[in-house]
């Protein structure tokens, strides 16, 4: 008996809260169209930022995958001292193999060299008649482009055995763009965050706005006995729907963008013979919506804190 | 029900509103509370609903000493205390029937069950066919009487009146004096605030009398 009251209190008091929630989010509602033009403006400034960040940190994921894939098919040709033996190179050879680092090793011996040599140059008589193979032994290797780290130990532990004369390796200019990459990360990664900043101050002014509109109800609705979070929820409510607003907005927008962008870049892929799915994915969107919805009821703590200090002290 | 304790109320400014103010108003008991302007009439109903702080003493309120009510729990008071205040504050922007109906939205009731309260709220005090006006289009006396409906909406325990019959004709004070005893009847604790010496003359019922901010005469309890 006891528990069943006890029971229907609780539904009771849930049902209070949801219809408490209810009216929270019509009254909330009210307030974003109250001031339709201001609203929409508001989210309009936010979905722009939201584009703006997001379109970078996009295209930066993109850039960095099609180096990366770029890097991978990256060859290093390793020159062997002449007197290298054939046991020294084999397993060598056999070592790299075996490397999960390495997609492909292959070995071309001095004699293997001058044949192909031969075969493709105009001078195969002189050629012929060399008698010393001037020719050295060479490691060819092309790696897994995951860790360039990595790569870079291995390349450079390699270069280091006694067996090796030269190592010939043509990254240097995929090093420029790993430095210039990275700069535009922390770039993008800093300009985000200054920009999220921006937003949670833009939402709070909003309802900072609609707090001082409503002060003479926050402060009756106050004496007649509604707890802070009843009078608090309805600006959460429209922190949250100016940000979900916002973040819709902005995944139209963005979606937009990266439909016209789609075709030419498929295009340039093709050129470097790459595959990329598709710039713009679901999950992005996702990510979009809730961080936007997310900071706008942020903003709206935060000027409700703001408010509730204002007028308590 | 009601219950202070040495009550003295200091203002910032260093003004002593009210001073060593004791007294008891049970349960189901209705009391007037007069005074000349400035005497601490306002200022003491605003200490039951915790409005303002006391500066030393005690208020009970239904067992609930007021010193150490947590802020949930000063809601939960002030929902429980249909007041109405000197100036009625309504929402310009609501229609009469919504500024009833707010103290019920707060308890979150059910939406045709606070329907019906609302409309029986405005009836008894003859506002029913105003429901849909805004309060600004409403003379003083209406708008009080609004003020009325709204406190008295969510059958409060305890009914607190800070000088409802302030625009009113003499008839219709009468009337809403009755309509607080009505309260009464039914077990309501009533503290009704008033300069309208004649009106009071009327009834039965104790009578506080605040001079300067001291209980002058009509200590009821003791
Ligand atoms: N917030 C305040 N700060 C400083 N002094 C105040 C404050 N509120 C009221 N007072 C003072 O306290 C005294 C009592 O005020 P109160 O409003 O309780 O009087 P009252 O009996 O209700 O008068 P009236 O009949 O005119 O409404 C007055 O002298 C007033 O100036
Ligand atoms: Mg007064």
């Amino acid at each position: 008996m006891a528990k069943n009251t006890k029971a229907a209190k609780t539904t009771e008091k849930e049902s209070m809260l949801f219809k408490s929630h209810r009216l929270a989010f019509r009254n909330g509602w009210s307030q974003v169209v109250q001031t339709p033009i201001a609203s929409f403006v508001t989210c309009l400034i936010i979905a722009m930022t939201l584009l703006f960040t997001t379109s970078l940190l996009v295209s930066l994921k993109t850039f960095r995958h099609v180096a990366d894939s770029l890097h991978a098919g990256n060859q290093v040709t390793f020159y062997l001292k002449n007197d290298t033996s054939e046991v020294t190179i084999r397993t060598a050879l056999d070592q790299l193999q075996h490397n999960d680092l390495v997609r492909q090793a292959t070995y071309t011996s001095p004699e293997q060299a001058l044949r192909e040599l031969t075969a493709q140059s105009e001078f195969k008589e002189v050629l012929a008649e060399v008698q010393n193979n001037p020719l050295p032994p060479v490691l060819s290797v092309s790696f897994n482009g995951q860790d360039q780290q990595q790569i870079k130990d291995l390349i450079s532990s390699i270069s280091q055995q006694p067996f090796v004369q030269a190592v010939h390796l043509d990254s240097e200019w995929f090093e420029r763009l790993f430095a210039i990459l990275q700069f535009g990360n922390r770039l993008t990664y800093l300009l985000t965050g200054l920009f999220l900043v921006g937003i949670v101050f833009i939402i709070s002014r909003t309802i900072q706005e609609a707090t001082s509109r409503n002060h003479q109800e926050m402060v009756l609705l106050e004496l007649i006995g509604a707890t802070t979070a009843y009078i608090r929820r309805p600006f959460l409510y429209v922190g949250v729907m100016l940000g979900c607003g916002s973040g819709i907005l902005a995944s139209l927008l963005l979606l937009g963008l990266f439909w016209a962008l789609q075709q030419p870049f498929n295009t340039l892929l093709t050129s470097y013979s790459l595959s990329y799915p598709t710039i713009l994915q679901p999950s992005t969107i996702l990510f979009v919506l809730l961080c936007s919805t997310l900071i706008g009821w942020l903003g709206s703590w935060i000027s409700f804190y703001k408010y509730a200090n204002l007028h308590h002290n | 029900m009601i219950n202070f304790e040495h009550v003295s109320k200091r203002f910032d400014g260093g003004h002593t509103a009210l001073s060593d103010i004791s007294f008891d108003l049970n349960k189901g008991e209705m009391a007037f509370l007069t005074g000349h302007s400035g005497a601490g009439k306002s200022t003491l109903l605003k200490l039951i609903m915790k409005i303002e702080e006391i500066s030393s003493g005690q208020v009970i309120i239904n067992g609930k000493n007021l010193n150490k009510l947590s802020k949930n729990s000063i809601a939960k008071l002030r929902l429980a205390i249909g007041m109405i205040f000197q100036n009625p504050m309504l929402l310009p922007h609501r229609t009469v029937f919504e500024n009833v109906a707010l103290p019920l939205q707060i308890a979150g009731m059910r939406q045709h069950e606070m329907a019906s309260r609302v409309r029986a709220a405005l009836d008894k005090v003859g506002l029913l066919y105003k429901e849909k006006c805004s309060p600004i289009s409403l003379s003083a006396g209406e708008q009080q009487r609004v003020g009325i409906a709204r406190a008295v909406v969510n059958r409060p325990a305890i009914l607190l009146a800070d000088e409802p019959t302030g625009n009113l004709d003499p008839e219709l004070s009468y009337e809403i004096m009755r309509l607080f005893e009505d309260f009464h009847r039914v077990g309501t604790t009533v503290l009704i605030a008033t300069h309208d010496i004649g009106l009071i003359a009327q009834m039965n019922h104790p009578i506080l009398t605040l001079q300067k901010g001291t209980l002058f005469q009509g200590a009821i309890h003791g």
